[in-house]
């Protein structure tokens, strides 16, 4: 008993190196534009804003609601958002390992544990595709191994996480596997009732919540990510799914062992899954789902090709690959693609900071950094003094003009979220972005959100025009006198003091107050 | 005689590929060890003292001798273009 106990104990290693390495590296994170979503989202949840009316949710309904109840546990601690996540995503390596060992064998499970760990070591920032990368997850194990009607809950809360991108993909994977339960297993038709049941539950749920508060125009003005980013790239449906070709089959030799070397990994997983899945269906295998999912789920890196959604996505087509290794009879055989792949893996992994560690802490900023206990959201952090004296300064600025200028209201024309998070505690905030920045050098983003709400410019100048006795504003120093971009035009000269603040990311920020604030 | 030649062949191809691997994680860890020591150095409060060092000695070098044709022409094209460029500075 003792034995098995310590060879399944194994199985851990892997997903607690992923917990505490991400937890580690999230003390480290400066990020105000990733980082202030949830939170900000979180606090104006709670202040009984209304969300998609007034304020934007970004990925799904659900991920705002466990990530609002999450914040609110920990006192709107940022670091707890990163725990909980490193733990979503260590804890989805460890059922990947759970799965291959049920399917195959403990060896193979731990390779699997080992490769997923190294082609993408740590979790990078609480986003949705690690939420869904567990319910899929979840979904496949009670699919494999119990088949219950409940197990299509998952596929139904999916499609709340990311409802517009995944909700096709989702109900692609639901019809599939509903139909092999009726072909294969020979499940009886309440099974399939029971099945829609619940993978229509949580989405019943949410519409009715939408349409008793009267938030379906709203709902679907906010929820056009697909056809903004197609808008922005100028790509069609078609176009992006070539790109995604051309990514995964980028045969250049420098590229597949050096600069991306993870591709050559999801090259491998995503022949092999393609082959597999019309080799296996013929014999009526469970397995064939798995290397269905895994080729459903690279839907998520068409219009951004990149490795934590490969890993989050494709990467469960290493299970086939698992129990096709376990069904090898020359033992020899299994060896040498298992050793090739573990180091085709470890090729994938580099010790520096890029694409497949962006959090990579050096050892300068472990001695450098530290912790400061002014901000509540902030604790555990470790940013540098710089970093710090930016937030102090930020404070204090806001409340020297709140208590001078009579200020009330608050718009953040920067990237940086935190800007928001900070005043939202002594100001109103009536945006329904947290940021807006318009900046020459990242056109696609300022594109994205400017799609987003086709009404947002009028939103903002109506904000601005009407409150300029009592609003304040902080932008980068290049947006002033004119805001310019596009057909938005909005002259903050004659109506506005501006005050020098600092520079964020070697952009300069001013403070606007109004004109007839005098100091 | 076959099957033995087929076994053969098969762990000298496995046996290069991995080595091939092999050379290549190598190289990477090695090359990631030595820009991360860069990186850490460049950083740190220990490189300031040692660059404002170097710059203080070649600034001491510089003033005590004298200079070409060549470098005269150099710093009088470039000097003024610096001047212009930050000349915002002053008037501010």
């Amino acid at each position: 008993m003792i034995k098995i106990l310590n060879k399944n104990i194994l199985l851990l290693l892997f997903p607690l190196l992923s917990f505490f390495g991400s937890a580690f590296q999230g003390q480290f994170v400066y990020d105000g534009f990733h980082l202030s979503i949830p939170i900000v989202e979180a606090k104006r949840y709670f202040n009984n804003e209304i969300p998609f009316k007034e304020f934007l949710i970004h990925y799904g309904f659900l991920k705002t609601f466990i990530d609002s109840y999450l914040l609110k546990v920990s006192s709107f601690q940022i670091y707890s958002l990163f725990l909980i996540y490193s733990f979503i995503y260590s804890f989805s390596i460890f059922l990947i390992t759970v799965i291959t060992k049920k399917i195959s064998s403990l060896n193979l499970a731990l390779l699997v544990g080992c490769c997923v760990y190294l082609i993408h070591p740590y979790m990078i920032q609480p986003w949705h595709n690690y939420f869904l990368f567990l319910l899929i997850l979840l979904f496949l194990y009670f699919k494999l191994f119990y088949n219950y009607a409940f197990q299509y809950l998952f596929l139904g809360l999916g499609c709340l996480i990311s409802i517009e991108s995944f909700f096709f993909i989702s109900l692609i994977i639901f019809i599939y596997s509903i139909s092999s339960d009726f072909f294969f297993e020979k499940k009886k038709s309440l099974f399939f009732f029971q099945g829609l049941f619940y993978f229509f539950l949580p989405i019943f749920f949410f519409f009715i919540y939408i349409l008793f508060n009267n938030l379906f125009y709203d709902f679907i003005e906010s929820n056009k990510t697909v056809r903004v980013v197609l808008n922005t790239y100028e790509f069609n449906y078609l176009e992006i799914l070539y790109f995604f070709f051309l990514n995964i089959f980028n045969f250049n030799f420098k590229n597949l062992l050096i600069i991306q070397p993870y591709n050559l990994v999801f090259l491998i997983l995503f022949i092999f899954n393609i082959l597999y899945f019309f080799f296996i269906i013929k014999k009526k295998s469970k397995i064939a789902l798995i290397s269905f999912i895994a080729l459903c789920m690279c839907y998520n890196t068409f219009h951004n090709y990149k490795l934590y959604k490969l890993s989050t996505g494709l990467i469960i087509g290493i299970i086939p690959f698992a129990f096709f290794l376990n069904t090898l009879k020359d033992i020899n055989n299994k060896i040498i693609i298992s050793f090739l792949f573990f180091l085709v893996s470890l090729n994938s992994r580099n010790f520096f900071k890029d694409d497949t560690n962006p959090n990579f802490v050096f050892n300068y900023k472990t001695e450098i950094n530290i912790i400061n206990d002014k901000f509540v959201y902030f604790n555990y952090l470790k940013w540098n003094k710089e970093q710090w004296k930016l937030y102090e300064e930020f404070t204090e600025k806001i409340l020297l003009l709140k208590k001078n200028c009579n200020i009330e209201a608050f718009n953040n024309l920067t990237s940086n979220g935190f800007f928001t998070l900070l005043a939202y505690d002594h100001l109103k905030i009536n945006q329904k972005l947290l940021w807006f920045e318009i900046l020459n050098y990242e056109p696609n983003l300022n594109n994205l959100f400017y799609n987003f709400l086709k009404n947002y410019d009028s939103y903002l100048i109506d904000n601005i025009n009407k409150n300029l006795d009592r609003l304040l504003v902080i932008t980068t120093s290049n947006n002033y006198p004119d805001l310019n971009y596009k057909d938005l035009n909005l002259n903050f000269a004659g109506k506005f003091k501006v005050m020098k603040f600092s520079s964020y990311y070697g952009r300069n920020i001013i403070f606007l107050y109004p004109e007839k604030c005098n100091l | 005689m076959r099957i033995k030649k087929i076994e053969f062949y098969r762990k000298t191809i496995f046996l290069l590929i991995a080595i091939f691997l092999i050379i290549i994680i190598l190289f990477k860890l090695s090359k990631d060890i030595i820009k991360n020591e860069i990186v850490n150095f460049l950083k740190s409060p220990i490189s300031n003292e040692f660059l404002i060092e170097i710059i203080n000695s070649k600034i001491d070098y510089l003033s005590d001798r004298n200079f070409t044709e060549t470098e005269r022409e150099f710093y009088k094209k470039n000097i003024f273009k610096i001047k212009e460029k930050f000349e915002f500075l002053f008037n501010d």
